[in-house]
């Protein structure tokens, strides 16, 4: 039996939904589930041997299939990390306000132009401040096992047709810059933190930036992973559907030798 | 017989009034004109940042038309001239260069030999440090520079109190056009050669003068607007007279604190707090500032602060309480070390 920790925010949900459905044909498996949302895992810390909620606010927002109170790293063989703020989406939005030189395509507007040095430091910076990095920092304190991240997924494609200002659109133009600074970014985490980054399957994108509206949708989020009272499925264009998760855990075992 | 001194406030006595007090029990040294309202803007000398960051911190509701990107580190924040002031205009020393940033937002003045280079980068004249690796080409320059005025035009239009640092007398000017600069061409970046760029010490005239006509211009688009002026007690790190820079920055401070002290004696829109003289003042015995004599210590920015606050109490205390270092301040002006 081999025992996989799942860690995540929200986007957790889609995968555990997709397990709920793969697990009856994986009886080698076992998978228990960790999480809370937004960047709330920033507040996970190493302690006693333990990953552990360090403050009440997450305590009280700490959501375990388990029911246990702390991940204890001795249990499991591989850990999975979902999405955790290591997203495209996050410089996405970066580049709705803050349109770099390379970015200005005089398609769609922004608030304020910058230089493509310091874009590049904020977007860095803002995946930096996100819970990822905290999360791996702690873990790796505790444990040298195999670490697998699931990159969080492209933005749902409806955005292109629902964002009438045209910035959505006009990401085609740009994203490649956008692209480069997250895969940048990836590279640092997998060298530094000795992980495997898992990307989206190439069948749910679409423009190379968004995520093909028959995968998005989102899933029902529990209280303790819906940090943005977000809107109900299927208007949530960021968190995708047990297709798309079903996909993502089945990238996720092939990396585990399954 | 009797004295016209006789009988005043312990606070107009020397003996009672500062002799026998500390920073800590000095009282009445400031008295506010006016109360701080809503949508202050902040600009001025490198102090100045202290009096925006803190003023912040306090949960007034400082401007800032060009914030940082949401994530982005704050020392990181501050090498773009983010988190500064109140938009991204970088330190601005004369009341001369802040007049003109306000006629040039308003399309009434095209400052000249704006793009200086190094190395093949190209920098923003008026305010040569928030690109510290410049930009690619000097049409990047301009562009940026239109969309900074922007900005700027947009503060000029919500500011209802200027938080404003006089810093310095000493300017560089281009002779033709009248533009004048932060800094030196050749301290950043450009080059003084050729450039029609000479130094200009302003003289009390002028800059009471230069401060009349923004105040003049600004009451045309907010005429509610008020004034609060502040002297850098920061010395120059440099001087282009021919005097010892110590005698030149405090003729420099002096004529600054002139022209303040006039300024809030004749307009009831124009309040003074005197930060100079919390820090330079013979009551700190030299102790604000660090072992250079020059930057300012913590403690001086606290205690100046402080009674600042006093008069004009917190809205609000910021949750995140910032401390604010010494080196979270950018100043042009340090730069003219490297050439000691």
């Amino acid at each position: 039996m081999k025992r996989i920790c799942v860690i995540g925010n929200s986007h957790i949900a889609a995968i555990k939904q997709a397990w709920d459905e793969l697990a009856p044909d994986h009886p080698g498996l076992k998978m228990s589930f960790f999480a809370s949302g937004g960047m709330r895992l920033k507040d996970l810390k190493a302690d006693d041997g333990k990953l552990a909620p360090s403050t009440q606010y997450l305590t009280e927002r700490f959501y375990s299939d388990t029911g246990e109170k702390a991940i204890d790293p001795s249990q499991y063989d591989v850990f999975i990390l979902v999405a955790l703020g290591y997203g495209l989406t996050h410089i996405i939005f970066t580049a709705l306000d803050y349109r770099a030189d390379s970015m200005n395509t005089g398609l769609s507007p922004y608030k304020h132009l910058v230089s493509d040095a310091c874009f590049k430091e904020a977007a860095t910076d803002k995946l930096d401040g996100m819970a990822v990095t905290s999360v791996l920092r702690e873990l790796r304190s505790l444990t040298d096992k195999p670490v697998i991240l699931l990159a969080q997924p492209l933005p749902s494609a409806r955005k292109l047709y629902r964002c009438k200002t045209g910035q959505f659109k006009d990401i085609v133009n740009y994203g490649d810059k956008l692209m480069d600074i997250w895969l940048e970014y990836g590279r640092k985490l997998s060298k530094d933190y000795r992980i495997k980054i898992v990307y989206q399957h190439p069948v749910t994108v679409k423009e190379r930036f968004f995520t093909r509206g028959k995968f998005s949708g989102g899933v029902h989020l529990s209280e303790k992973l819906d940090d943005y009272s977000r809107p109900a499925p299927p208007a949530d264009m960021h968190h995708m559907n047990t297709n798309f998760g079903k996909l993502m855990i089945k990238s996720a075992m092939r990396h585990m030798g399954y | 017989m009797s004295s016209p001194y006789q009988g005043l406030a312990p606070s107009q006595y020397w003996k009672t009034g500062v002799a026998e007090k500390t920073l800590q029990t000095i009282s009445g040294l400031y008295k506010k004109k006016f109360p701080l309202t809503e949508n202050i803007a902040t600009a001025g000398s490198c102090f100045a940042q202290h009096i925006a960051r803190n003023l912040r911190i306090n949960g007034f509701s400082v401007l800032d038309v060009e914030p940082a990107p949401t994530g982005l580190k704050n020392d990181r924040a501050q090498k773009y001239g983010f988190n500064m002031y109140s938009a991204r205009y970088g330190n601005i020393y004369v009341p001369r260069q802040l007049l003109q940033l306000f006629r040039e937002a308003n399309s009434e003045f095209k400052p000249a030999n704006i793009v200086w280079e190094k190395n093949g980068r190209y920098f923003d004249a008026m305010r040569p440090q928030v690109e510290p690796e410049g930009h690619s080409t000097a049409e990047a320059v301009l562009r940026h520079r239109q969309d900074h005025l922007r900005h700027v035009k947009s503060l000029f239009e919500k500011v209802e109190t200027l938080v404003f640092t006089f810093g310095l007398t000493e300017g560089w000017v281009h002779e033709a056009s009248g533009t004048v600069y932060p800094t030196a061409p050749g301290t950043v970046a450009g080059s003084i050669e050729g450039s029609g760029i000479s130094f200009k010490n302003f003289t009390f005239n002028e800059i009471k003068a230069d401060f009349l006509a923004l105040r003049e211009r600004l009451k045309t688009i907010r005429p509610q607007i008020r004034f609060l002026l502040t002297v850098s007690p920061v010395p120059l790190t440099a001087t282009m007279s021919s005097e010892h820079v110590m005698a030149a920055t405090v003729y420099s401070k002096s004529v600054l604190r002139a022209v303040a002290g006039e300024l809030y004696h004749s307009y009831d829109d124009i309040d003074y707090f005197p930060s100079y003289e919390i820090i330079t003042g013979a009551l700190s015995k030299g102790v604000f500032f660090e072992d250079n004599l020059r930057s300012v210590t913590e403690a001086g920015v606290g205690t100046a602060m402080r009674i600042f606050f006093e008069e004009h109490p917190p809205v609000a205390v910021s949750p995140v309480l910032k401390k604010v270092r010494k080196e979270d301040v950018q100043c042009e002006d340090a730069l003219l070390e490297v050439f000691a």
